[in-house]
């Protein structure tokens, strides 16, 4: 894990294909977290969709061993707290499944993609843009989280 | 992540502390549901101790509820703090296993 770039209010990190990756950069966007003062439930939800959304290319999309990477970018706002996701995994689009049915039923309850459903409940805007940024990146997600 | 697991009487009292996130689920995953699951008792989660919590720790708590729900043998949770109360409740995860506010509430809930 690095440390690409910090500012007021900004952090952007990169993260090598290795699942403790994501554990290694728990400091770093905790960090982000105090020094823009979040409350403690944005804060929180930060972490959840930063594990969530940064787990899943590594454990799902990239080829085991490979130099395959993911950018993470945190930018804090007034109405709350933007996150960028690009990584250069194969072409994935969170959104293209329906949004599973609310948790209703102990013996129905769905036991994969809990991760992406849990995103989707958190964000005010959870979008799948292209192009990327970066050079050579293929997929590239946009979180927001408000304050409120 | 730790996990321990105490004798509570007529109950099993399983504590979960620390990060329920990817590492975390990786730690105790195969102990948990080899204790909780086969577990002739009913089953307290005691979550007081959890400071975190992701989706792979809420498909966890599916799946071993599940599995011990399929012979009638009831699991529930209680104490969460605020942060894990607030995924748990966004997941909708206590619309299917039980979450009570502490120890004596769970002890009353399993009890009838």
């Amino acid at each position: 894990m690095a440390i690409v770039g910090t500012a007021a209010g900004a952090l952007q990190l990169r993260l090598a294909n290795d699942i403790g990756a994501v554990a290694a950069a728990l400091p770093c966007v905790q960090g982000f977290a105090r020094d823009a003062e979040l409350p403690p439930r944005l804060a929180n939800r930060l972490e959840v969709v930063f594990e969530e959304l940064a787990s899943n290319p590594i454990r799902h999309g990239f080829t085991p061993g490979s130099g395959q990477s993911l950018s993470v970018s945190l930018t804090a706002r007034p109405d709350g707290v933007r996150l960028e996701f690009e990584d250069d995994g194969p072409p994935f689009d969170p959104l293209a499944r329906a949004a599973p049915p609310a948790l209703d039923r102990l013996d129905t309850a769905p036991e994969g993609g809990l991760g992406i459903a849990l995103v989707r409940r958190l964000a005010s805007r959870f979008v799948r843009e292209q192009p990327p940024r970066l050079p050579g990146m293929i997929n590239r997600i946009v979180v927001e989280l408000p304050r409120g | 992540m730790e996990l321990a697991i105490d004798d509570g009487g007529s109950v099993a009292v399983a504590r979960l502390s620390g990060r329920l996130d990817t590492d975390g689920v990786g730690r105790i995953e195969l102990a948990f549901t080899a204790r909780v699951v086969p577990e002739s008792r009913p089953v307290l989660v005691d979550l007081t101790g959890l400071d975190f919590i992701a989706s792979l720790g809420v498909r966890l708590l599916i799946t071993t509820a599940r599995s011990r729900a399929r012979r009638g043998a009831a699991l529930v949770m209680y104490g969460a703090g605020e942060a894990v109360t607030d995924i748990i409740t966004t997941m909708g995860l206590d619309e299917i296993i039980p979450l009570l506010p502490d120890e004596n509430a769970a002890r009353a809930a399993v009890n009838g």
